[in-house]
């Protein structure tokens, strides 16, 4: 495939935050590609540096704290981190879009949805304030809310709606990348079921690329076509859907699916990660999941493991698997 | 065939059921919520009727042949069914004079907050909203500012430029600024780190954009108080102004010069300087109980 076809990709990322003079490795070395129409979800644990990837790709890190310390993102093959501010804001919101973790704080209280839809559409399309509010009304009504609503303010939505809306602003100037980050974790699960159907609906009726943050290996099987295992900052094991859930391979994996429970074998017992995600201030050396896995060696505190590939889609990055290594899992 | 339960629904259809919705609007919230705040609603009530006459004075006392004509037969009259506030040290009549003065007291300390307002949401907006260096070099500047009294800032613009009317507007106008960017800019740094900012950003708004239609929107709250209890406070300054000398000149009628020119006979006829002093109390009152009313009334909903 060549770089024109993939919608996004991240070459060797590597992101840090400077807090308190302190160094804090938020990112290492992170490569994603998604072509067009794919989805690739980003898995891992609280504080493992997903939100801080999607950032990156917007160019949106806080400031001044955050730093790229190296790596390249391509969106639609142009250089994120290359453009000038001016070309990067026009990108923003029409080639590429972001839905918000948390749909309480990521509206405006004080104007109505309609105004919210219609304002990227206003910036990018360039259309008056009456048509995009008549737009804003499909939008809406795309996401399923009655387009009556479009005058409404956020209090007088539902967690899920406003969800919802926030997917239509996003979607608002039909972008070729948009990045969902963790867009139900603050929903209860039969809104997050409403809303992963939207989203499922949204992928087969378009070729938008999508890069889709969560920690639930569930929606992660509904709607992804890639995923990508990260821990502390770093991407485990990165593969299809079907690599990743028939033949997991790499021992933190193994740990997130153990963690899960088994609906048609109840009385099995849940295996828990031992531990907690490393301080990212103070990364252990090697392998940074080493002091919390079972299959820990002697090389795992001392070398970091390298990539390897088990197929053309599937890597993996532990010392199990080196070619010497018979012990895999 | 419809369950039985159907009855029971508070709503038939999808329509009823939404329009329920639509009735309050948070602007419709927050003004029942002021009318229960009775201090505040008697503060509107002064607010608004002194705003009122200044608007209608036209029509209720004529400029040219009450407000500024001498007429020496008629001086230092007691408050009586003639004059009912009686008649000042040239015979004009002090109730048709405190109206008028109304009009240039309001006028003035409106436009001068309204100047102030100007400077300070631009200056405040971009330090609160840029911060780190952008902010420290504006709000030196403003520090700067505040450490001369207010009225003695003014002086020296008056002092520079003349007297005129405009000019005391700027001059009140420039002293108050710094106290608006200082509310502008803590106001929009409550409201910056929001995630719908960091959402409008990531759909690629311009930062002008951000700050005027999402930022400052959202800190109308305490800017709103301020400007009420500034405007009570520019008043006051135009008075202390006009008392020295410095502000609006006479024979044009303004509460601080009404006091200056009645001091004189203060001992004898008393009516001469209650009429301005009490013009200055109850519009400040007012202004003030407005002011403490809608901060009580904006600041729950700030909370959530």
């Amino acid at each position: 495939m060549d770089a024109q076809q993939n919608t996004l990709e991240i070459k060797n990322l590597t992101v840090e935050y400077i807090v308190d003079n302190e160094v804090v490795k938020a990112v290492t070395g992170v490569n994603i590609t998604i072509p067009a129409g794919k989805t690739f979800g980003l898995v891992g644990e609280t504080g493992a540096g997903k939100t801080t990837t999607a950032l990156s790709i917007l160019n949106l890190l806080p400031l001044p704290a955050g730093r790229i310390v190296s790596g390249e993102i391509f969106v639609n093959g142009q250089n994120v981190f290359g453009l000038a501010p001016e070309r990067l804001r026009e990108m923003r919101g029409s080639q590429m879009a972001m839905v918000f973790q948390d749909p309480m704080s990521s509206l405006n209280p004080i104007k109505t949805v309609g105004e919210q839809i219609a304002e990227g559409m206003r910036i990018h399309r360039g259309l008056g304030s009456k048509e995009a509010l008549i737009e804003a009304t499909k939008m809406l009504e795309m996401v399923g809310i009655p387009g009556s609503r479009v005058s409404e303010y956020p209090h007088q939505f539902s967690g899920g709606m406003k969800q919802r809306v926030i997917i239509a602003i996003a979607l608002a100037c039909n972008p070729d990348l948009l990045i969902a980050d963790e867009p139900t974790t603050a929903l209860d699960v039969t809104i997050q079921a409403q809303v992963l159907k939207l989203i499922r609906a949204l992928k087969e009726n378009s070729r938008m690329a999508m890069l889709m943050i969560t920690h639930a290996l569930g929606i992660v099987a509904e709607v992804c076509d890639f995923v990508g295992i990260m821990y502390a900052g770093r991407i485990v094991e990165c593969g299809t859907l079907a690599d990743i859930f028939d033949d997991l391979h790499h021992p933190y994996t193994r740990g997130l699916f153990g963690s899960l429970p088994d609906i048609e074998n109840r009385r099995v017992e849940l295996k828990p990660i031992p531990g907690l995600i490393p301080d990212p201030m103070d990364l252990p050396p090697g392998c940074a999941f080493h002091p919390r896995c079972s299959y820990a060696r002697a090389e795992c505190s001392r070398d970091l493991p390298n990539v390897k590939w088990l197929s053309d889609t599937h890597y993996i990055s532990c010392h199990l698997y080196n070619e010497t290594s018979e012990n895999k899992l | 065939m419809m369950p039985a339960s159907a009855t029971a629904r508070p709503f038939t259809t999808k329509k009823e059921f939404y329009a329920q919705f639509k009735k309050k609007s948070i602007a419709y919230e927050l003004w029942l919520r002021f009318l229960k705040n009775k201090t505040a609603v008697i503060g509107l009530v002064i607010f608004g009727s002194i705003v009122v006459v200044a608007i209608i004075a036209p029509w209720i006392t004529d400029y040219k042949n009450v407000v500024i004509k001498m007429n020496i037969a008629e001086r230092l009259q007691p408050p009586g069914s003639n004059h009912w506030l009686g008649t000042d040290e040239l015979g004009r009549d002090i109730l048709a004079r405190i109206i008028y003065g109304a009009r240039v007291s309001l006028v003035i300390g409106i436009s001068a907050i309204a100047v102030s307002l100007l400077i300070g949401l631009v200056l405040g907006g971009a330090a609160g909203y840029y911060g780190g260096r952008i902010d420290s070099i504006i709000m030196r500047a403003m520090d700067v500012f505040l450490s001369l009294p207010d009225v003695l800032l003014a002086l020296a613009i008056i002092a520079a430029f003349g007297n005129t009317k405009v000019n005391l507007t700027i001059a009140i106008g420039l002293a108050f600024s710094p106290k608006f960017s200082r509310v502008v800019r803590s106001a929009v740094m409550g409201v910056r780190d929001n995630e719908y900012i960091e959402a409008a950003r990531s759909i690629g708004a311009l930062d002008w954009r951000i700050i005027a239609r999402h930022v400052l929107p959202n800190c109308i709250g305490p800017i709103i108080v301020q400007v009420t209890l500034y405007v009570a406070n520019a008043i006051l300054t135009i008075a202390a102004l006009s008392f020295i000398g410095l502000g609006i000149q006479p024979p044009t009628p303004e509460w601080g010069n009404m006091l200056a020119s009645g001091r004189t006979f203060m001992r004898d006829f008393p009516h001469i300087v209650m009429a301005p002093g009490l013009a200055i109390f109850f519009t400040i009152l007012a202004l003030n109980l407005l002011g403490d009313g809608l901060r009580d009334t904006l600041d729950p909903r700030l909370k959530h």
